[in-house]
């Protein structure tokens, strides 16, 4: 926790946010068939999904920490890196179906990639469901920490595996009809795309970290007036 | 004509993320201060390691 009290790596991700919408938006890009100038959505729709990946990855290591030594604090983490989690997964499905409806034609297609994203949010989303069903503190944080180690490996399952498996899908590198790989991207975009992701990442452990202060302050305020 | 109105989007989004920084720095500044207060009057009994 300690880490949190550092301010360089907040200043360090709105640096390179700020660099990722500058030079996302100026930089010359290849002018790639059905995609054309869209392909720049790269910059913040994938990054979104990075972040949330993270996100939930902290949540399963915190709720795992949490069964190792029943600390209240690490339920608290787990539980607000998830909530941030599912707000990157909203992000990157609001910029996946922009991009989608532009290139595509439908704002929602059948593809495995898409529909592994939407089971995911919906296995988090009952994550959130199953927190606010269970009263009794230590009980919630106990069952809660159980499932979010599962869900993670759901989300390894439908983002990574399934469409891994696929006979085709849209999304460049998933499946056989594949338009474009991660090794074909551009190397000006590789420039905007590294620093993207660090900075997207940056992001949603600086909104983790204002999450979870503000709930420690809120339990503190809670014990003092007795509720 | 197009490239400008290209600048003015990009200044426009780049300006509401400054805007949105700013206020998380004003959010974390205020919690460090809560944080100092709390500490202030007293230990966190139940959130301590």
């Amino acid at each position: 926790m300690d880490l949190f009290k550092v301010s360089f790596w907040k200043y360090l991700g709105i640096l390179l946010i700020l660099y990722t919408i500058l030079a996302g938006f100026l930089i010359p890009v290849p002018d790639l068939p059905i995609i054309h100038e869209s392909i720049r959505n790269l910059f913040f729709h994938v990054c979104m999904w990075f972040g949330m990946i993270f996100m939930f990855g902290t949540s399963m290591v915190y709720s795992i920490k949490y069964l190792s030594g029943f600390n209240e604090k690490h339920d608290i983490v787990a539980s607000e890196a998830s909530k941030t989690g599912i707000m990157f997964g909203i992000l990157g499905l609001v910029t996946g179906m922009t991009w989608a409806k532009n290139t595509w034609g439908a704002y929602w297609v059948n593809d495995p990639l898409l529909n592994g994203a939407a089971v995911t949010m919906l296995v988090y989303s009952a994550y959130m469901v199953l927190r606010n069903s269970l009263d009794e503190e230590h009980k919630r944080a106990k069952v809660s920490a159980v499932y979010n180690i599962f869900a993670f490996v759901i989300l390894i399952l439908f983002l990574f595996i399934l469409p891994k498996m696929a006979d085709a899908s849209l999304h460049p590198g998933k499946g056989k009809d594949a338009t474009m790989t991660v090794k074909e991207l551009d190397n000006t975009m590789r420039l905007v795309f590294y620093p993207a992701v660090v900075g997207w990442i940056i992001l949603g452990f600086w909104f983790l970290n204002l999450r979870v202060r503000m709930k420690v302050l809120e339990n503190h305020i809670n014990s003092l007036s007795g509720n | 004509m197009e490239q400008s109105k290209l600048f003015v989007v990009i200044a426009v989004i780049a300006l509401i993320f400054t805007g949105l920084s700013f206020h998380l720095m004003m959010l974390d500044k205020k919690i460090r201060s809560m944080e100092r207060k709390m500490k202030d009057t007293e230990e966190l009994p139940s959130l301590k390691k």
